[in-house]
Order: structure tokens, then C-alpha cells, then sequence
């Protein structure tokens, strides 16, 4: 599985789609047109989402999930790191 | 603080994750050992750049031919260091550093991505319009392979953004990679 896809995971567990984000990034920059306010205000309605959809709990199982992502080896995986330099 | 003794710390920081992932998982028995040579590749690269300064400064371009190096950690996590010469600034660039590819991480997968974190540091005429010669960026890059050979990625289509807090620049990357060392297993 593609890290990518925790992503996508994390998306879900605040039942948002990359739509959602992408509209209320959208609002907040038509009704907040300095960045520092609109980049606070974007946060503070992600802290509110998170507050909401997460438990500790929860985040901690999904940080493990990452982290184990992000850990794993797979036999023939990695060779093509160089790409990344 | 000095600056240098806080990018060595950066760089011990950096390198100490790179450290910490290799013990926390151990490899299978179908890859090489954790410090076996076979986890190494390296090659050379020819890339346009384009600087781009963020404090109103014109943004300037180069040639940075480049040779570099990478060690996969795990099957995502990776070190990876390079040297770059811009003939045009007549400057020196060394960046090493940790990358985790968060795309095309399967054998057969030909569009890779990476996020990663690198210690960058300058010497040469060119370096004296830095803030900072010694300093960290954030990396975002992604690769296309272009060329196989024996299930062997032989050459990369590469472009990157590096992002300087402390020098207020972000030098993209756009240009060919040759893997002419590893990558086998």
C-alpha cells in the first residue's frame, strides 16, 4: 500500500474528501484575503474537524498504521531510491 | 547558538532518524542485509535550475550537473547525499539528508515521489549572495523512470522543489538522472 493511501486514510477518519478541503480552502480565501488570517483560520477549522472525528485513541492507532507505513520492508522494494536524491 | 553548530545538529537529527528507522524494522529475509553495500546506489545528473528568491531579488537559473548517492534504509525511508557544481554562480552545493517516498514504491512503479529534509551547504564565489552557507531545506520530488534495463531503472526523469527557510529561496530541479551504480535488488 502506497503511503499515499494513509493520506487518504487520515481524509476519511475526519470524513473529508479532497473536494471538501479544496472548497473550504477556496471560502476562507475569498473571505479572508490575508494569508497569516486565512492560514489561521484554515487551522483553526482543521483543529475543530480533528477535535470532532478523533479520539486519542484513534490518532494514536492511525500515527501507528503511518509509522508501521512508513517502517516496512517488502523483498525488492527500494532499489529506485535514487530517484528521490 | 552558532550557525554551524546548529546545522551539525540538524544534520546528527537527520541522520539519527534515518538511524532510528533502520533498527525498528528488520529486513526480510528476501532483501539485503541492513548495512549490506547491495542498498546502495549512485549516478550523475544533468538538471536545469531555477532559483527563486522569495525576498523580491530577481529570480536567477543554472546548470547544476550533479553526482549523488542514496542508501535505502527500509523499503520508504532512504539517506541520501549529492554534490551539484553551477558553473554560471561559480558555486559549490553539498546537500545530504533522509527521504520517505510516499509514491511508486513497487518494483514495476514508474512514478516515484519523495518528501525529505537535507543539511545544504555552499562554497565558491557564488555562495557569498546566501544568507546562509550552511542551512537546511525541505525537499518535495518526484521522478518518472524513463529507462529500464533488466528490471533495472537506468534513467530518471527528475524534477524537485527545495525549499530554504533561512536563505528565503526555493531552488527547483528539472532535468535527466543515471543510476550507473546499484539499484538491483
Amino acid at each position: 500500500m502506497a503511503l499515499t493511501s494513509v493520506f487518504w486514510k487520515i481524509l476519511g477518519a475526519l470524513n473529508l474528501t479532497a473536494t471538501d478541503v479544496l472548497r473550504r480552502v477556496e471560502e476562507i480565501k475569498t473571505e479572508f484575503p490575508e494569508t497569516d488570517v486565512a492560514a489561521d483560520e484554515f487551522q483553526k477549522w482543521f483543529e475543530g474537524l480533528v477535535t470532532e472525528h478523533l479520539t486519542p485513541e484513534s490518532a494514536a492507532a492511525l500515527a501507528m498504521q503511518t509509522w508501521q507505513e512508513l517502517t516496512s520492508e517488502h523483498p525488492g522494494y527500494g532499489p529506485h531510491h535514487g530517484a528521490g536524491v | 547558538m552558532s550557525t554551524r553548530l546548529r546545522m551539525i545538529l540538524v544534520t546528527v537529527m537527520i541522520l539519527g532518524l534515518g538511524l532510528a528507522l533502520s533498527l525498528w524494522c528488520k529486513p526480510a529475509t528476501a532483501q539485503p542485509g541492513r548495512w549490506s553495500a547491495q542498498r546502495l546506489s549512485a549516478g550523475v545528473s544533468a538538471q536545469g535550475a531555477v532559483y527563486d528568491w522569495h525576498d523580491g531579488r530577481d529570480n536567477a537559473s543554472g546548470f547544476l550537473p550533479q553526482a549523488w548517492a542514496s542508501f535505502s534504509l527500509t523499503s520508504r525511508a532512504s539517506l541520501a547525499g549529492s554534490f551539484e557544481r553551477d558553473f554560471t554562480e561559480q558555486m559549490n552545493v553539498y546537500r545530504g539528508g533522509a527521504r520517505f517516498q510516499i509514491q511508486g514504491e513497487k518494483p514495476e512503479d514508474r512514478i516515484h515521489a519523495f518528501l525529505g529534509a537535507d543539511y545544504v551547504g555552499r562554497s565558491g564565489e557564488g555562495s557569498v549572495a546566501y544568507e546562509r552557507k550552511d542551512t537546511w531545506g525541505a525537499v518535495l520530488s518526484a521522478a518518472w523512470t524513463a529507462a529500464k534495463k533488466a528490471d533495472r531503472d537506468i534513467l530518471w526523469v527528475i524534477g524537485s522543489g527545495q525549499y530554504e527557510p533561512e536563505n528565503a529561496i526555493t531552488v527547483w530541479r528539472l532535468g535527466l538522472r543515471w543510476q550507473l551504480l546499484g539499484g538491483v535488488y
